[in-house]
């Protein structure tokens, strides 16, 4: 009987032991991801919390209707990629379309050959690297306005394919790029200006690490 | 067929090539490219270390304890 039970609302309802045992197995592989997704996605805790808790309702309740040998993970973040989207709408906020002017496609590596003092200091490309790992790069992330957030974090976080991300934002693959590179100019963009904050932050000291980090191999 | 690529073509496509998009060809001919232009290679180096600096920064959340117990506690319901 138990295997019939697509009933909802009827708490005595038994759940077969087997469904439970493979939920709690794609809860434990797929917690942490989608947490850190959630996260990057509502840049606060606790809307984290809530949003990964109505993924996994959802996912739960729609459970049956997911076929064992499918792409679990893609699955998933398509329900919390709907789930997000429905509570950015809820909430009347618009997608913030505010757009930067557009810089080309490869800041970072422009800045980094133009830069005088990254060049006295060695291995250009090298130092602003090394400023990057000592800069706020969450924030920065963060601070990537939607609907391009979504797309940099499906793609460089995760590293879903662009028809995954086409499956899970249900858009075209031509927009899931123009909304990953977008996404990704807009970050090497922030990423400059964190990166020369965290500069003045350590002061000489960070121009002193950098200068000293081991030099590329190659 | 794109033949010989000079850097303006590699920079369209360099983000599908590090991406592992671009198609068999493509990537033959940006290989082929880096092979003899030395700033290209050096270039599509720096992104891909980007991508890693990015990603050793943002990645490794660790969900709470709390909220993994309740989601356990998800199956205690009718699916």
């Amino acid at each position: 009987m138990g295997a019939a039970v697509l009933s909802t609302g009827n708490p005595h309802v038994l759940v077969p032991q087997e469904d439970r045992e493979r939920f709690e197995a794609l809860v434990n592989e797929h917690l942490d991801s989608l947490y850190g997704s959630a996260l990057r996605l509502t840049r606060n805790r606790a809307a984290a919390e809530d949003l990964v808790q109505d993924t996994f309702l959802k996912a739960w309740r729609s459970f049956r209707t997911f076929q064992a040998g499918t792409n679990a993970r893609a699955w998933l973040y398509k329900i919390l990629m709907n789930a997000y989207i429905d509570s950015y709408r809820k909430t009347s906020r618009q997608p913030e379309m505010v757009d930067h002017e557009d810089v080309g496609d490869f800041y970072l590596y422009a800045k980094a050959q133009e830069s005088e003092e990254y060049r006295r200091e060695g291995d250009p490309e090298e130092i602003l690297l090394s400023k990057i790992m000592d800069a706020d790069v969450k924030a920065a992330l963060e601070q990537v306005p939607e609907p391009f957030r979504a797309a940099v974090i499906l793609a460089d976080l995760e590293e879903f394919s662009y028809r995954e991300i086409a499956e899970i934002l249900d858009i075209p693959i031509g927009t899931v790029m123009s909304r990953l590179y977008r996404g990704r100019r807009h970050l090497q963009r922030l990423l400059w200006d964190y990166a020369k904050r965290a500069g003045y932050v350590n002061g000489d000291k960070a121009g002193g690490q950098a200068a000293s980090a081991p030099p590329k191999g190659a | 067929m794109m033949g010989d690529v000079d850097c303006q073509q590699l920079l369209e496509r360099l983000w599908a090539y590090l991406d592992g998009e671009a198609d068999e060809e493509i990537c033959v001919d940006l290989r082929a490219h880096f092979a003899r232009c030395l700033p290209c290679a050096q270039h599509a180096e720096f992104e891909r270390r980007l991508r890693e600096v990015i990603q050793m920064k943002c990645r490794g959340e660790r969900a709470p304890q709390s909220l993994r117990l309740e989601l356990v506690h998800l199956t205690d319901r009718p699916s």
